[in-house]
């Protein structure tokens, strides 16, 4: 199992900049284990963040991402106190979610 | 992103554009077995800027595209990397 989602949102002048961080192996497929047996590949692939229920952020990522991704973009139309959610769904179709308030 | 990397598991890149209307950001990796490592939607109000940490398998060039009405503008950087990170 891996943990939620970790959201920082802080307002730096004309944009508000908010950094994901994801708790995830991020396997590739091309790593072997001690007995030599591949690991079946198991990666984030879609990450979705809205503010107050309006989508401001859509990624797709491939196993070229590493592991434990942090993802950071700028928002220039929020306020503080405004509610973002972030949400994941990996290859196995796990989902994670995380919640935090800009700053 | 630094030109000379020690390990390719983790590779530090920001890509920012001064466009306007930028929708979508693409990040490839040339050498990498799946080379598009990442593909943002940009919805208006957000700003034309990823920052992420992605991995190179060895020495190569990253390319970042971004999306306008206008098209496609992109720009590469090229990177030594040490230690490949398909680990």
């Amino acid at each position: 199992m891996t943990l939620p989602i970790r959201l920082r949102a802080r307002q730096r002048g004309a944009f508000t900049e908010v950094h994901l961080l994801m708790p995830h192996p991020m396997e590739t497929g091309f790593r072997r284990d001690e007995a030599g047996h591949l690991v079946p590949a198991h990666h984030i692939c879609e990450v979705a963040v809205s503010l107050d229920g309006r989508s401001v952020f859509q990624a797709s990522l491939s196993i070229a991402v590493s592991s434990n991704p942090m993802i950071a973009f700028r928002v220039s139309s929020a306020r503080a106190g405004q509610r973002l959610k972030a949400t994941w769904t990996d290859t196995r179709g796990e989902v994670r979610s995380g919640e935090a308030a800009i700053g | 992103m630094p030109t000379v990397v020690d390990d390719g598991a983790v590779v530090p890149i920001t890509v920012t554009a001064l466009l306007s209307d930028a929708c979508e950001i693409r990040v490839l990796v040339d050498v990498n077995p799946v080379p598009l490592a990442l593909h943002a939607s940009i919805p208006k109000g957000t700003d034309a800027f990823v920052s992420t940490r992605i991995r190179m398998s060895a020495s190569g060039t990253v390319y970042a595209a971004v999306r306008t009405n206008a098209g496609w503008f992109f720009n590469a950087q090229h990177a030594q990397v040490s230690t490949g990170g398909c680990r």
